[in-house]
């Protein structure tokens, strides 16, 4: 009944008028690569764009964010800190929308992370469907990460002369107010978008060799596989797989000391599995130090751990990891070859 | 728009430390003492034996650290940290007075209401010692809630025993059966020599009734699980407390992570059951 | 509050140089908006490019410039036995920087160079960076060194912290700052196995890391170089990049393999 339909050059003007008012992050170009950034009206934006360099997460968990300051004199003082901005997040993918929809799990409903919640409760997410593959790395289909289901507040299907406007959430339904131009929708355009789905299925042709379902059990029979050596060997443990990865959300907490020595901030910052040091202690001695199991490690806390514990996909198939990486490990490879020769054991 | 601003809401930080003041402080050994906390709030921690805190001293970070004291001992709690980096040696520095964070408890701790009516086979290899006094202590203060008490404890060496003049009352205790050894002999040292499943010899284990609880290195665990199994009693029984890389505490930031598990949350103590299934327990 | 947290009470510092071009001393001398607290924080004792009073008594050495002399090697351990902490600045003295360069080619051939017929005059030996010479308890890294890396080393050490340096490489921060990749525009870079800590400054600026931080705690070399050779680098053109900055380890390593060694 909130289904909406809204002409492009509206949707423009609409845009214009929010980045006016608000601060609008969207998808920009950069030459080859894709970025979410402050926008100024809609003409900054770039409609072509595919999974950003890094995800539109960022602004949910940025690489650096600041928990607690403190400072002493004669008792000590601590305080919280909350970035309680609002903001509007423009064109976030369906993939994107489902790790969204895990960190929420998360970061909010499972830890109650005030430091999450803040910038959770600030944003107003727009997505935009895909609808067809963005290069020969995603495989959002078969993961069932395709389908937006939530996440959103608003979620945009392109429809040749308009979007038709979903709305996700009772601030998407506010959201509303802002499409000037939009109207409501009718069954015609309900039928258009059951046909654009329709042929939007078909474009995606399956780039997975087992079903994303079967993924955790793959894996789990997979432990012994030679082809974890092989990675291992080439793996650089540069950690740009973690980094562009819309669902890791792992991090350090360091303090930094001010120069009065007296006050300072206390922050995380993004860390990754794939570093030698993130699971070192006490005596140097490293829980996963040999690259091949950190690799193993990162599949499996992406293609099963994640699964099994919060009982949704933890790799989107956004194929940021394997968009990447420079000695290219790619999921789509990985999970192929490891359902092609489950034989071959240490 | 109108919708609600984010400011309207009030949040928590699951970061944010409570301060507690540094009300005694024992040099127990060259690198390890013994410190004594008291909560600003004047509030009790409230932890479970094998529970950890997260310490803060700020400007230097944050670390994790078992609490050793036992909770029937009232509204202080101690911790004994081994000086080897930032915040252990920032924290040596500090002196009476001076305030900490602290984070917690965190963790799940040793099963101590399972543990009641049955025997409890308490073994500790080096820092093992320290979260296990609590449970230690714990029990010593309810011992009529318990069975047959069985401690034993292995050091590198003689000066490297900790608590001392605990250990010595502990031997000479009635209802207790205490047992130390050292890997090496000291000029004084008159008790046995080699590891701790040397002792293991000189004890009789109750199969049907014996809760063992085991902290230590890895070496020590791979031994004595072997040593305990052979006694007959069954994998999910056998109790022990894992150490990993640690930074939130709170199973969010990936660190302490064995396979798919938060070693913060669902552990550290564990039962062998659990552990035995995951590769990277290293067990 | 906290009294006695501070390891080192108002230090007094002493800034060596030594081949280098001075440029990290500058970085010092440019922290213009902090320098006022820095001197709450700090006494320099000795400090050429700043001031003309000379000291001989110090707490904290700092020593920018790598090792080209018979004598650098010397004032070395002089310094170590009069400082109780030591540390470097910048990328001559650590890994070896532009200094290093002389490595790659014949020395004495290098001192005719520059110095001509004079040459015997100076003994010039092979480049070392400074801990080949003495030990070393930080560095601050950097072709020149970072300002804000500098200060976070700084108060690092008077609270007792280990100063601040990354294990991990170049590519970890180069990705957090969505640059685009210098594989990704046709060119070749040595950031997957070169320290971080920089920001990624080269290749944030369009061009590409040439290593002078160093290597990374745990760099996959083998596979770095497997992948320069696919991208068309030749092995000569592949050690000329390392040399660049990596000098002394590139230099010295091939060294080993000669018969007295
Ligand atoms: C559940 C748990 C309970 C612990 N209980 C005690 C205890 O009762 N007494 C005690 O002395 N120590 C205990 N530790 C170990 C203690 O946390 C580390 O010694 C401490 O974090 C080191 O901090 P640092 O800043 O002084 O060292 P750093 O300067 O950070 O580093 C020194 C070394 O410690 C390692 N390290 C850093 N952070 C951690 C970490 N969070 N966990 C493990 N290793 C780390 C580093 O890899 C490095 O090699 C416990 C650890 C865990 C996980
Ligand atoms: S991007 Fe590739 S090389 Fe880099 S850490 Fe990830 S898998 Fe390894
Ligand atoms: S693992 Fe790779 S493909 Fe999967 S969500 Fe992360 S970046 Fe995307
Ligand atoms: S464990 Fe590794 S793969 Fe998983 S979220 Fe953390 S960094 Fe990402
Ligand atoms: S440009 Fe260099 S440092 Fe940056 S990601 Fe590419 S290889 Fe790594
Ligand atoms: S990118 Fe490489 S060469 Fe440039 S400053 Fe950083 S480490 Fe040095
Ligand atoms: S310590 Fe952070 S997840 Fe366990």
């Amino acid at each position: 009944m909130f289904d909406r339909v809204i002409g492009k050059s509206d949707l423009t003007d609409s845009l214009d008028n929010l980045a006016e008012r608000y601060r609008v992050v969207a998808p920009v170009s950069e030459g080859t690569r894709y970025r979410f950034a402050e926008i100024d009206g809609a003409r900054d934006l770039d409609e072509g764009y595919i999974p950003t360099a890094l995800p539109p997460t960022k602004y949910l968990r940025p690489p650096r964010e600041n928990l607690i300051t403190f400072a002493w004199d004669d008792e000590i003082q601590v305080e919280p800190v909350f970035d309680q901005s609002d903001f509007i997040l423009f064109g976030v993918r369906p993939c994107d929308l489902h790790a969204i929809r895990l960190l929420d799990e998360i970061f909010d409903r499972e830890k109650d992370d005030g430091h999450y919640q803040a910038r959770r409760l600030g944003a107003s997410i727009i997505g935009v469907e895909c609808l067809e593959p963005c290069d020969e790395h995603c495989f959002c289909h078969a993961m069932g990460t395709l389908e937006a289901a939530a996440g959103f507040d608003l979620l945009l299907t392109d429809a040749g002369d308009g979007y038709y406007v979903r709305v996700g959430t009772d601030k998407g339904r506010q959201l509303l107010t802002e499409l000037s131009g939009a109207r409501e929708a009718v069954y015609e355009d309900r039928r258009r978008l059951r046909k654009i789905h329709a042929r939007r299925d078909q474009a995606f042709e399956p780039r997975l060799d087992v079903e994303g379902s079967q993924i955790p059990a793959l894996l789990a029979d997979s432990n012994d596989s030679l082809l974890w050596d092989v990675l291992g060997e080439k793996c650089l443990s540069c950690g740009a797989c973690t980094n562009a990865c819309p669902t890791c959300f792992c991090f350090d907490v360091l303090d930094d000391l001010g120069l009065d020595l007296k006050s300072g901030t206390r922050y995380r910052t993004w860390d990754s599995c794939q570093l030698e040091e993130f699971a070192m202690v006490g005596t140097g001695e490293s829980f996963r130090q040999p690259r091949d199991m950190r690799v193993k490690h990162r599949f499996n806390h992406k293609g099963r751990y994640l699964v099994e514990r919060y009982g949704m996909p933890g790799c989107v198939g956004c194929g940021r990891c394997g968009r990447d990486c420079l000695v290219g490990i790619d999921p789509i490879g990985v999970f192929n070859q490891l359902k092609g020769q489950p034989v071959e054991r240490r | 728009m109108n919708v609600q601003t984010a400011a309207e809401f009030i949040l928590d930080s699951p970061f944010l430390p409570r301060s507690a003041e540094i009300i005694r402080k024992d040099r127990l050994n060259d690198t390890e003492t013994l410190y004594q906390l008291r909560l600003m709030d004047g509030s009790e921690l409230g932890h479970l034996p094998g529970q950890f805190v997260e310490l803060s001293v700020y400007g230097v970070g944050e670390a994790p650290f078992s609490i050793s004291s036992s909770p029937t001992r009232g509204r202080t709690f101690e911790l004994c940290i081994r000086r080897v980096g930032d915040v252990t040696g920032g924290l040596e520095r500090l002196g009476l007075g001076d305030q900490v964070g602290i984070r917690g408890p965190l963790g799940r701790g040793f099963p101590v209401e399972t543990m009641r009516g049955k025997k409890a086979l308490l073994i500790a290899g080096g820092l093992g010692i320290v979260p296990l006094r609590s449970l230690i202590v714990n029990i010593l203060d309810e011992r009529e809630d318990f069975g047959d008490v069985t401690i034993l404890y292995g050091s590198k060496s003689p000066d490297d025993l900790l608590f001392r003049d605990e250990l010595t009352q502990w031997e000479a205790r009635e209802d207790v059966d205490f047992r130390m050894t050292t890997d090496i002999a000291g000029p004084k040292w008159k008790g046995n020599v080699g590891p701790v499943t040397t002792l293991f010899r000189r004890i009789e284990v109750d199969s049907r009734n014996t809760v063992p609880v085991m902290v230590g290195p890895p070496v020590m665990f791979r031994h004595v699980v072997k040593q305990v199994l052979a006694c007959g009693i069954p994998e999910d029984r056998i109790i022990m407390s894992l150490e990993r890389r640690m930074k939130c505490g709170i199973g969010e930031c990936g660190h302490c992570q064995i396979n798919g598990v938060y070693v913060c949350q669902e552990g550290p103590v564990f039962t062998y059951a659990e552990l035995k299934r995951m590769e990277e327990a290293m067990l | 509050m906290y009294e006695n947290l501070p390891a080192l009470k108002k230090p007094r510092v002493a800034v060596f140089e030594l081949a280098s071009c001075a440029g990290c001393q500058l970085q010092i001398l440019n922290l213009e908006d902090e320098l006022v607290d820095v001197l709450q924080l700090i006494e320099f004792a000795y400090f050429k490019e700043a001031m003309s009073n000379t000291s001989e008594d110090y707490d904290l050495a700092l020593i920018e410039g790598a090792v080209t002399r018979a004598s650098d090697e010397q004032k070395l351990l002089e310094i170590r036995e009069k400082a109780a902490i030591v540390g470097t600045i910048g990328s001559c003295a650590y890994p070896v920087g532009i200094p290093g360069l002389k490595n790659s080619g014949d020395v004495e051939a290098a001192s005719e160079l520059v110095y001509g017929a004079k040459a015997a005059l100076f003994p010039s030996v092979p480049v070392k960076p400074v801990d080949a010479v003495i030990d070393v308890d930080f560095h601050v890294l950097g072709c020149p060194i970072e300002k804000d890396e500098f200060l976070h080393t700084l108060t690092a050490l008077l609270i007792g912290k280990k100063p601040p340096i990354p294990p991990y490489s170049v590519c970890v921060e180069c990705r957090m700052k969505e640059n685009v990749c210098a594989f990704d525009r046709g060119e070749t870079c040595l950031g997957a196995v070169t320290r971080a800590g920089c920001g990624a400054l080269c290749p944030t600026y369009g061009s590409r890391c040439y290593g002078c931080r160093g290597p990374a705690d745990d760099p996959n070399e083998p596979s770095l170089e497997a992948l320069l050779e696919k991208r068309g680098k030749t092995p000569e053109q592949i050690a000329a990049d390392y040399a660049l900055y990596n000098g002394y380890r590139e230099g010295t390593a091939g060294r080993r393999e000669a018969p007295d060694g």
